[in-house]
């Protein structure tokens, strides 16, 4: 592994912001090493959104942690390549990282209850990331903490400066840490399900607020979820994760076009729908996702697959492009030919 | 037909809130909640402050209080004297005023506990803060020392050494407080880790944070209460435990006073009247109920079950 990530970038334009190369995250257990992400290539340009979408475990999390070197040193090892404008971040030390987080790169935390200090008062939360990167006095800082939160629209911003995590609900909790999040103006936001404890009407506004914060800044974004309904119409880009792997990479359009993994297709399918009549039943995927101490030989979801052959249980399947469309990745043996996607389950699917 | 399905996914968003507009704001009645009222300390609470605060007093200004010298002999008034307005508590067997000398206890008493405390507060907390932080192998190696020190049999110990080396007052503050460190350590390590793997310390490291910074600005707020708590319990711990060495005859040789050489010379001597008997060992008493009264009732006060969040 190359650590030499000081190295001055290569000349702009010739580099993604983001490039992340078969990325590998292992954590060891007292069962074994778990692989939990396992082997990730993804490419994020300046202004550009990718969502990353998966059950539970699929690795998501992992993963935007893995890309920013945020895990516990302890029993954890990152492979592969993280190149962030060019710099070599896999392997980087702390150091270096830490200078990295926050006016480079930034996270959204899932859970705005518990990614707030209780003791500390919002407005010196915001205070001291400025403090620490860009050497605001207490006084300027304080200023520009209040300016953030009129950005993320809180309103009485100065009032709510001086309020402890507890006294604000959920909703201008996730504003404070975008606000945190965006303090330094970081290139690269990801946000690790910032809506999903936040009740429905909330989670548009934030989602809003990522997204006008992303335009006027041109940062890239990262938006991991694990609703459909979210990433749908709000990233130019979805990477469906199954079990640490990537199932599917494709164009959000064209994904939800043509659909070619069937687990992606499970996916979809198991959304609840506003077309649906009431009391539709709605459909779950059956089993549960593969032991990543003990993976499966062969496709992770072959056990739950569909369409799954003898084929699909012995062998993994790699990542290879549509032939009709270069930018849509898939793995699967007997990718979905047939677009667009059907989504009254079963009656169209024999074949 | 493509549109419709991604239309019919984005329809999980309500409608008019994508449509809100740039900053959407939120709505109006988000007014701040105000801070959880917290429940009184109560009376009981306050009664021990204030025999604390007396206590500690005492002990600070006992040579300028208009209290006689706890060393003299009072020949005119005899030995084992019962209370009289001149001694407050009579006299003990060799004549000497048992009030002064439960007042000069007092310092002898609190000096050796604070001292031990303070001592074993810093190194045990300063330790268990970082073992926590730390983990792997610092922790591991750390935490196995400590509950070495743990599964020793402390008195008898702590008798060996002072017996060995001398029982000067420094000797039993060094002493105590090395014992009273794995125990501290412990606690405080147990406080720590359940703050250091909260979630806003990993944001707080995303942000840029240094490990001291993480260390002092992010976790010493949510450890202090538990510090505060063990600080007055390891004190009432301590107290008893100089109180049982100084009965044994293992802290302050003689004369100094102390609470606990006073109940042995008042348990020694069968002339001793009620008030030599029970003076100190009342004060050793209600000092030590005063403690951990005080003790539990912040405890309760810092649980976030019972106060908030």
């Amino acid at each position: 592994m190359s650590t030499n990530g000081a190295q001055t970038p290569a000349a702009a334009g010739s580099h993604r912001l983001l490039e992340v190369r078969d990325l590998r995250t292992t954590f060891q257990t007292p069962r074994g090493p778990l692989v939990a992400v396992d082997g990730v290539s993804l490419d994020l340009d300046r202004g550009e959104t990718l969502g990353i979408v998966g059950e539970s475990g699929s690795g998501k999390t992992v993963l935007s942690r893995s890309i920013m070197g945020l895990l516990p040193g302890r029993g954890t090892l990152l492979e592969g390549s993280v190149r962030f404008d060019g710099r070599e971040l896999v392997g980087a030390s702390e150091a270096t990282l830490r200078s990295m987080w926050g006016p480079r790169i930034a996270m959204v935390f899932q859970d705005p209850m518990t990614s707030l200090n209780p003791v500390h008062r919002v407005g010196q939360q915001i205070a001291e990331t400025l403090r620490l990167h860009l050497k605001l006095s207490k006084r300027v800082a304080n200023e520009s903490a209040v300016t953030l939160l009129t950005q993320v629209g809180i309103p009485e911003p100065k009032i709510r400066a001086r309020c402890f995590p507890v006294q604000l609900s959920g909703g201008m909790r996730q504003r404070v840490m975008i606000a945190i999040a965006l303090a330094c103006g970081p290139e690269l936001l990801l946000a690790d399900e910032p809506t999903t404890s936040l009740d429905v009407t909330i989670q548009a506004q934030i989602l809003d607020l990522l997204d006008e914060a992303q335009r006027i800044r041109r940062m890239a974004m990262i938006l991991v979820t694990h609703d459909l309904g979210i990433v749908a119409t709000r990233t130019d880009r979805i990477m469906v994760m199954y079990a640490g792997r990537v199932a599917e990479l494709a164009p959000t359009k064209r994904l939800f076009a043509n659909v070619r993994m069937p687990y992606t297709e499970a996916l979809l399918s198991s959304t609840p729908r506003m077309a649906d009549a009431s009391h539709t039943r709605l459909r779950a995927i059956e089993g549960r996702p593969p032991d990543l101490v003990r993976r499966p030989s062969g496709c992770a979801f072959s056990p739950r697959c569909l369409y799954a052959t003898d084929r699909c249980h012995e062998e993994a399947p790699p990542l290879v492009a549509d032939p009709g469309e270069p930018d849509h990745l898939y793995a699967c043996w007997h990718p979905r030919g047939v677009a667009p996607v059907t989504l009254t389950a079963g009656a169209s699917r024999v074949g | 037909m493509r549109d419709e399905v991604a239309a019919a996914y984005a329809g999980t968003i309500p409608a008019p809130e994508r449509a809100a507009g740039v900053v959407p704001a939120p709505a109006p009645e988000e007014a701040p909640k105000p801070r959880a009222k917290r429940k009184p300390l109560g009376v009981t609470f306050w009664v021990c402050i204030g025999w604390l605060s007396l206590i500690v007093f005492a002990a600070v200004f006992a040579p300028l209080l208009p209290v006689q010298d706890p060393n003299a002999l009072n020949l005119f008034a005899g030995p084992n004297q019962g209370p009289s307005w001149h001694h407050l508590l009579g006299t003990d067997q060799l004549t000497r005023d048992v009030f002064a000398r439960a007042v000069f206890g007092t310092r002898t008493s609190l000096t050796i506990a604070v001292s031990a405390t303070v001592i074993g507060m810093t190194v045990g907390a300063t330790l268990g803060m970082l073992s926590a932080y730390a983990r792997g192998r610092f922790d591991a190696a750390l935490s196995f020392f400590m509950y070495c020190g743990l599964a020793f049999p402390a008195i008898i110990a702590v008798i060996a050494i002072l017996d060995f080396w001398g029982r000067s007052q420094l000797h039993v503050i060094l002493v105590l407080s090395l014992f009273s460190v794995p125990l501290i350590y412990r606690l405080i390590r147990a406080a720590t880790l359940s703050t250091a793997t909260k979630e806003y310390i990993t944001a707080a490291r995303s942000q840029g944070a240094t490990s001291p910074r993480v260390l002092f600005h992010d976790i010493f707020p949510s450890v202090a209460p538990s510090i505060l708590v063990y600080t007055i319990f390891t004190l009432g711990g301590l107290i008893a435990v100089e109180g049982a060495l100084s009965f044994l005859g293992f802290s302050v040789s003689p004369p100094t006073p102390s609470w606990g050489n006073m109940i042995n010379d008042a348990g020694n001597d069968l002339g001793a009247t009620l008030a030599f008997k029970l003076g100190p060992a009342l004060a050793l008493f209600l000092t030590l109920v005063a403690l951990f009264t005080v003790g539990a009732r912040l405890q309760a006060r810092f649980d976030p079950g019972e106060a908030r969040l």
